[in-house]
């Protein structure tokens, strides 16, 4: 590392501190090694909730729902991306919704999706519902609909941004080149748009996924009781009456194991895959 | 001071059940139009139920019994057990917490909510919240009473100044307050009969909305809390056996 | 991609966006609105008007302002210069920062946050609009260094380099070469970074502790008392600003020609 580097990395590794010690301690408190109540390494409360069943659904059925909107708003963000490029109506329709808070996204999913929400109403007129029993359960159901859209509109704008802003900085000689060379537009985007927008945007795209499996209060308004998110799962824990089944809250860290993962796997891949910078 | 009670629209349900046999028949008879939640309001609920289930809070009273909770809780989850296909979702969700339970009440999806404070129904009525008309309703077998608390820690660093505040909260003036059912509607501690003049009649005059309960039905169907313990077992077991559907 | 498909497409990403929006709408208009009405019981606005003119949502509202203000454009600053600096570095530093950014994003609030919160209650900063700003910096600057890496990758290199082999200085080659070329790019981060303090709610929580109100906030106390209409009503103020940033941002750069 030369001097020219040091500023930056300075700069990194003092932001993400906070970050990485927390985790630290969040690793050493379920250990009885740190925090209030701490009585000295035990594996007590780790195994109960690793021993846990509900911990393991939990967390798959997180991760079963983040990766199902991300893959949706990933690939609706490409699209939009690459087909409104030049479109300025475009560009702020698709970024509006960032300004919008994740409640208030859960909110609107449930006033609209909900049993008794707005479609159900518009089927009531037309005659297709009669009761709100009749409508299809999309709130509080075990497969997480109205959540899973809800996470995709939240997230569809941030890869938006992130999608454009790497297509806008890219130049479009490759992609002319190609077309000389007598690729359609099928093509193009296949050998030479989307190898290059996947490299800007992937990052991204984890990032979007990872944050997803921490999300709180969209669950609290949406998800079911059984699959039980991880979130809600985590915080029904750390407010038990029982203070001894508070320290199991600290699986919460396993979401953070997931994100820490995600993060290496991230690594790993870009150094196998990259060419070295010019 | 409050207490549980179901909140229902006589305009929906003329004929609300009162007692616990009545609600079973009345979940049997309207599939999917009862639920509970699963937070705090739900679980005031089902230890309710237990308690009426084998005649009375009485039975659990002093002290933690391992036999006699075991008992109680089989009980009341045969019962629960004999009606979950007549609940709302047939009883394969519930509602994450009070707030989403009127929600679903407001909008027609299920016919009853709950909540812990008896005159919790007046003050979302007007706020709109509830729709209008909406009543408390008690349990024949009763439901159950609580108050507020307040603990000073023992490393709190202005134990006076905490005290100070407490007094404050005691004071007819604050708990006067606390009552308005545009404040909390929460009820007070205070035996109002034995302040001084003017503060009885000032009390009066705050307890009497139209829709709220009576003092004297709430009294008559009042249930005390019993040791924690119960509770902590209760709300475990449900999440475990009922809520996760391992039986 | 013809014409007609572009505008079927954009009034399909219409109906996506701002659906929820209007939803959010209709229902800060009125206390009550009951299956089946398509449309509100009765529009009764006196909620609203009084819960807007009062404290606590126009403070709040001030509050975020002045950390988003503050948190954009310095997180956007070091979220680029890290990027820059790092996109042509060795491989080991480049993923090693890439993958610290990613953590500070997605790392969940409850994990990291307990800890946060005692170490800031030590230093004094508990409570305090200092701490929150600190606490919210982290993210954003997270985002935005993935952010602008994004942008570096794709990066042409090749004109900086050329401008060195012609003698310019690297403080030239930034504000003559690259930064016009990224400028539309960094102002765009800096509403990002903007926009990522400005729904930070965990973190708010953990390190302000309840004394230092952001609109999410103020925004999640209503919707946990179940009052739809206020929460939409919440919900909206908190979309509007940003609205309006990323407004001007799209006028700002029509207006110097830049990228689009």
């Amino acid at each position: 590392m030369n001097r020219r580097e040091l500023p930056a990395v300075a700069a990194s590794l003092l932001l993400a501190s906070p970050v990485v010690v927390g985790a630290l301690y969040s690793t050493l408190a379920p250990l009885g090694l740190a925090g209030a109540g701490a009585n000295g390494p035990t594996l007590g409360a780790i195994g109960t909730v690793l021993r846990a069943s509900d911990t393991w659904r939990g967390l798959g059925w997180t991760m079963a729902t983040a990766a199902v909107a991300t893959i949706a708003a990933t690939a609706a963000a490409c699209y939009v991306a690459v087909r409104l490029r030049t479109s300025r109506a475009g560009h702020v329709l698709a970024i509006l919704p960032m300004g919008v808070p994740h409640v208030a996204a859960a909110l609107a999913a449930l006033l609209l999706l909900g049993q008794s929400g707005f479609f159900s109403r518009i089927t009531y007129m037309l005659g297709w519902t009669a009761t709100p029993g009749e409508f299809p359960a999309l709130v509080y159901d075990p497969a997480g609909v109205s959540l899973v859209v809800a996470f995709a509109w939240k997230e569809f704008p941030f890869l938006t941004l992130t999608a454009l802003a790497v297509l806008l900085t890219t130049s479009t000689d490759l992609e002319e080149a190609a077309r000389t060379l007598g690729a359609n537009s099928h093509q193009t985007y296949r050998r030479v748009t989307w190898p290059q927008l996947w490299r800007g945007l992937a990052p991204a795209v984890l990032a979007a996924f990872a944050f997803l499996i921490g999300q709180y209060e969209m669950p609290a308004l949406l998800a079911p009781s059984n699959p039980l998110a991880l979130p809600l799962l985590t915080y029904e824990r750390s407010v038990d009456s029982m203070l001894a089944r508070r320290a199991e809250a600290h699986l919460g860290l396993l979401a953070l194991v997931v994100s820490a993962l995600i993060v290496l796997l991230h690594a790993r891949w870009r150094a196998h895959v990259e060419p070295e910078p010019l | 001071m409050v207490q549980f009670a179901m909140i229902y629209d006589p305009s929906r349900t003329p004929e609300p059940p009162r007692s616990v046999p009545a609600l079973a028949a009345w979940i049997r008879s309207h599939p999917g139009r009862f639920t509970y939640d699963q937070e705090f309001t739900g679980a005031t609920f089902l230890k309710t139920l237990m308690y009426a289930l084998p005649g009375g809070v009485e039975s659990f009273q002093n002290g933690f019994d391992e036999a006699r909770y075991t008992a109680g809780r089989d009980r009341l989850f045969a019962w629960l057990s004999s009606v979950e296909p007549f609940l709302w979702r047939e009883g394969r969700t519930y509602p994450p917490n009070v707030v989403a339970m009127h929600r679903l009440f407001a909008n027609g999806e299920i016919d009853f909510t709950m909540s812990d404070n008896q005159n919790e129904v007046v003050a979302k009525v007007r706020e709109g919240v509830l729709p209008p008309g909406s009543k408390a309703l008690l349990l024949d077998e009763g439901t159950i009473a609580n108050a507020h608390y307040l603990g000073i820690p023992t490393n709190a660093p202005n134990p006076a100044g905490a005290m100070v505040l407490a007094d404050f909260l005691l004071s007819p003036d604050a708990q006067l307050e606390k009552l308005r059912g545009d404040v909390w509607g929460d009820g007070t501690v205070l035996d109002t009969a034995r302040l001084a003049d003017p503060w009885p009649s000032r009390f009066e005059a705050v307890q009497h909305d139209g829709a709220a309960l009576t003092l004297a039905e709430l009294a008559a169907r009042a249930r005390p809390e019993v040791d924690p313990r119960y509770h902590a077992r209760l709300v475990e077991d449900w999440r475990q056996m009922i809520r996760r559907g391992t039986r | 991609m013809n014409r007609q498909s572009q505008r079927w497409l954009l009034a399909g990403l219409a109906l996506w966006t701002l659906s929820p929006m209007l939803m959010l709408g209709l229902r800060a208009l009125t206390p009550a609105w009951r299956y089946p009405g398509i449309l509100p019981d009765a529009i009764d606005v006196w909620p609203v008007i009084s819960t807007s003119a009062g404290g606590r949502v126009t403070s709040s509202l001030l509050t975020s302002v002045v950390l988003a203000l503050v948190t954009g454009p310095m997180s956007a600053a070091l979220g680029f210069l890290i990027a820059a600096t790092i996109v042509r570095a060795r491989k080991g530093l480049r993923h090693l920062t890439l993958a610290l950014a990613l953590f500070a994003v997605i790392a969940p609030p409850i994990a990291f946050g307990v800890w946060l919160q005692v170490a800031v209650l030590a230093l004094g900063l508990g409570g305090t609009l200092t701490g929150v700003f600190l606490a919210h910096l982290v993210p954003a600057t997270g985002y935005l260094t993935l952010f602008a890496v994004g942008v570096f990758t794709s990066f042409d290199f090749s004109l900086d380099d050329e401008a060195r082999t012609l003698g310019a200085s690297r403080w030239q080659v930034w504000s003559r070469v690259i930064m016009p070329i990224i400028k539309g790019r960094a102002a765009e981060g800096a509403v990002l970074g903007g926009l990522v303090s400005w729904g930070q709610l965990a973190i708010t929580l953990l390190i302000g502790g309840g004394v230092v109100r952001t609109l999410p906030v103020e925004l999640l106390s209503l919707v946990e008392s179940g009052n739809d209409q206020l929460g939409s009503l919440a919900a909206l103020w908190m979309s509007i600003p940003p609205l309006c940033a990323i407004g001007l941002l799209r006028v700002g750069t029509t207006r110097s020609g830049a990228a689009l």
